[in-house]
């Protein structure tokens, strides 16, 4: 399973492995419908880490559970495709996904091992059935939850959580060599083997954490979703388990949503950015782009509410005002009214994704700002941003004191 | 309950002969303290604290175990300041703010309430310092009690600290807290119970009950740890604003040393138990000299790092001490010998285990524990 995945098999085809396309999720709550995601689209090639920030409710979890299909009634996926391009796998993996017959996007039902995959081979993981999802779970994607303390079983040693996987999705190993390929993965997350039949109270957050990723691991997915990995560990040990993450990425080259509120740790570690606002993209750059110039007001709040360990200490304000109500979104930019830059055309205008400059294609903006059909003029740059917001804070500062 | 006069009769605490006075606002105490210099006197010591916790043994004669959750840790805090408590966890940051609010017992040491020792026996005494000191606590959604609305949670320090006596003062007590807290419109928070409230609203609700009390030390356990990344700033901003406003003496615990910096204008890092470094903020973490405290620095985010390197998604290798240092918190029942880091450190010498460094003084009030720094067998012929 962990043999090296031919690359050049395919070269002549695009390295997409997602296609998260105008992905909508409504919650219908007995108080009115909460819009968590609104028309979200998101590509996301193999091997790279995809990075989802914004602040709790900004729908980064809804994203990844609607991806998973892990999203229950009251919510609902109102409307969207997920397109997932299978990559031919060896022999016994055949079948999987090529037999599924119900989806949508897919056309060309004959593939060998060597035949390029077409595009048109993508699955709508939204029209799985009940056994197909099963099929795709965890053999192609696998998700490591947000409070991994808790994932896992208490009266269960490691060991048998690890090869409940394996005892499932791959029925024709037999006892040992599932017990193997346990030891296998435990060593390639960095615990001892002997630590196989250690409960999960006698582990250590990181060691819980790192035993999460071997069953995340298990079945060589292709797609690993984060959710908040490292949220609960102290930042010697968040290291550390970024590092293996890392690591192991570059040696099964699977593909990484990382999602996290920490902003700057993602710029650390992911290749591409994705800035939620409310249940939108407000902002999808490289990370490098992200750090030089945000250009969503929004994304320079968030990068600037993380103290730094160096430069001259300022006063920082963080962003104003708090997230909106997802039942009643305001009209046009939601971000508007926390916006220190809004102008008129924000409350009345949807934003669309946009790229912000010409100088910068790749760094997509959904603002109005960058948008000349609204606004003329010059780009604003961080100093502007800087005292706009300092104004905003100032301002809503002295109505509390009025108060 | 009368507790009127409680306070006053407490031995070792002295009251100044304002605290009692519901009619005391908050611009007569800070008129009061406003021209004290931060070099004033501190309001709050810890001297040579240390805390075991015993553990239950299952050998009925066998030598009793304790966990050392805290060694030998000496800090001050002064009217208007912050210091920083910097660790991670397991490192005694909590034991220890726990032990300066009086929940906990020190094994040994002595807190120090302005230059006089506490004693903290009965409740009375105890009622008396809490009037002084208050406890910020991590977690706001478990922190207040779901059963009861924001004006009961204010009302109860108002009414056992004797500044409100009736109905009519107490509504307006807690509604100018609200505010201070910026909880705005305060009349309509009045009625709100924990549930209706967001994170960092409750976190607000829970500062103003320590408010309530008039403190002059606000220990604040890692107060934003459980909050949204946008409203840190708001409630770390707020806290600093009472901290000038009202010369409070402030205790930030936190894990995450950047916030330190910003936050505290001292910081303190602990290890194990152990305290390793301290100073300035800046100083501490600009010119980090014990490798623990460098390791700590090396593992927080920094985007900044992407400017420094070329490769731009590969984490750093960090410095030496990022890849020898793996493994956590060693374990506090058998805690290794002498400086506890010694198996993590990347510097360790044969001296690391057998005896703990004393003190090293680095020039503008830093210092370390450390034998890299300054000659050992001097130190230990100076105690």
């Amino acid at each position: 399973m962990n043999a090296v995945r031919p690359e050049n098999a395919f070269a002549n085809h695009s390295n997409t492995l997602l296609e998260i396309k105008n992905i909508s999720v409504d919650y219908h709550a007995a108080n009115g419908t909460v819009h968590a995601l609104t028309d979200v689209s998101i590509t996301l090639e193999r091997g790279q880490i995809l990075g989802l920030a914004g602040e709790s409710g900004s729908g980064k979890s809804t994203l990844a559970y609607a991806i998973t299909r892990l999203l229950r009634p009251p919510a609902e996926i109102t409307e969207g495709q997920l397109l997932y391009y299978p990559r031919p796998r060896a022999e016994e993996d055949k079948g999987r996904l090529k037999g599924s017959s119900r989806a949508t996007a897919r056309v060309t039902s004959k593939s060998t091992t060597t035949e390029p995959v077409e595009a048109a081979d993508a699955v709508d993981i939204l029209q799985f059935s009940p056994a197909e999802l099963r099929e795709f779970r965890w053999n192609e994607l696998s998700i490591v939850f947000q409070s991994a303390m808790n994932a896992l079983n208490p009266v269960l040693n490691i060991g048998a959580q690890i090869t409940d996987v394996l005892r499932t999705h791959r029925p024709e190993m037999g006892p040992d060599s599932r017990r193997q390929r346990a030891i296998e993965l435990l060593r390639l997350v960095g615990i001892a083997p002997d630590r196989i039949r250690s409960y999960p109270h006698e582990l250590s957050g990181g060691m819980r954490q790192r035993a999460i990723i071997a069953i995340a691991l298990a079945l060589s997915p292709e797609l690993i979703i984060m959710d908040e990995p490292t949220t609960a560990l102290d930042v010697v040990v968040q290291r550390e388990i970024l590092m293996e993450i890392m690591s192991l990425r570059e040696r099964l080259n699977f593909s990484v949503i990382f999602i996290t509120h920490d902003l700057s740790l993602l710029l650390e570690m992911a290749d591409k950015t994705a800035i939620m606002y409310a249940g939108c993209i407000v902002e999808m750059a490289t990370c490098r782009e992200l750090h030089q110039q945000p250009r969503h007001p929004y994304s320079y709040g968030l990068l600037n509410s993380f103290p730094t360990l160096h430069g001259p200490r300022r006063r920082m304000t963080g962003i104003p005002g708090s997230p909106p109500d997802l039942r009643d979104i305001p009209p046009g930019c939601a971000f508007h009214p926390r916006c220190p830059m809004a102008f008129e055309a924000c409350s009345i205008h949807l934003p669309t994704l946009l790229p912000s400059t010409s100088e910068t294609p790749g760094q997509l903006v959904a603002c109005h700002l960058y948008d000349p059909r609204f606004k003329t003029g010059d780009i604003p740059t961080n100093s502007d941003f800087a005292t706009n917001y300092e104004v905003k804070y100032l301002a809503v500062q002295g109505t509390r004191k009025v108060r | 309950m009368s507790t009127e006069n409680m306070g006053v009769d407490s031995p070792g605490i002295e009251l100044n002969g304002t605290t009692v006075e519901g009619v005391e606002t908050r611009e007569t105490r800070g008129t009061r303290e406003v021209g004290e210099l931060p070099t004033t006197p501190a309001v709050l010591q810890a001297i040579h604290l240390r805390k075991y916790f015993p553990l239950r043994s299952i050998k009925l004669f066998g030598p009793q175990k304790v966990v050392h959750a805290v060694e030998d840790t000496s800090l001050a805090l002064y009217p208007g300041r912050a210091l920083a408590l910097v660790g991670e966890s397991g490192s005694g940051k909590t034991t220890m703010a726990r032990l300066l609010a009086l929940l906990y017992q020190p094994t040994a040491g002595t807190i120090a309430f302005r230059g006089k020792p506490v004693k903290a026996s009965g409740g009375t005494a105890l009622r008396a310092y809490r009037h002084h000191v208050q406890l910020i606590f991590q977690d706001p959604f478990s922190s207040l009690n779901p059963v009861h609305n924001v004006r009961y949670h204010l009302s109860r320090p108002l009414r056992l600290h004797g500044y409100a006596r009736n109905t009519t003062e107490e509504t307006e007590q807690i509604l100018s807290l609200l505010n201070r807290v910026s909880l705005s419109p305060a009349e309509q928070f009045i009625q709100k119970f924990p549930h209706q409230l967001s994170g960092g609203q409750r976190q607000r609700v829970a500062i103003a009950r320590a408010l309530a009390a008039r403190p002059e030390v606000l220990l604040a356990d890692e107060p934003v740890s459980m909050l949204d990344v946008s409203i840190r700033l708001d409630v770390l901003n707020l806290l600093l604003r009472l901290k000038d406003e009202e010369q409070l003496a402030l205790l930030f615990i936190t894990h995450d040393i950047a916030s330190a910096r910003y936050f505290a204008e001292d910081t303190l890092v602990m290890y194990a138990g152990q305290t390793v470094e301290g100073g300035p903020s800046d100083e501490v973490i600009q010119r980090p000299r014990h490798p623990y405290t460098q390791l700590l620095i090396s593992a927080a985010p920094d985007p900044d790092r992407l400017e420094s390197r070329s490769l731009a998604p590969t984490l750093p290798a960090g410095n030496v001490g990022a890849r020898q240092s793996r493994g956590e918190i060693p374990s506090l029942i058998n805690p290794p010998t002498g400086c506890r880091f010694h198996p993590r450190c990347p510097h360790a010498m044969p001296v690391c285990s057998q005896r703990f460094p004393k003190r090293t003084e680095l020039g503008g009030g830093h210092w370390t524990h450390c034998f890299l720094y300054g000659n050992g067998e001097a130190n230990d012929a100076s105690s």
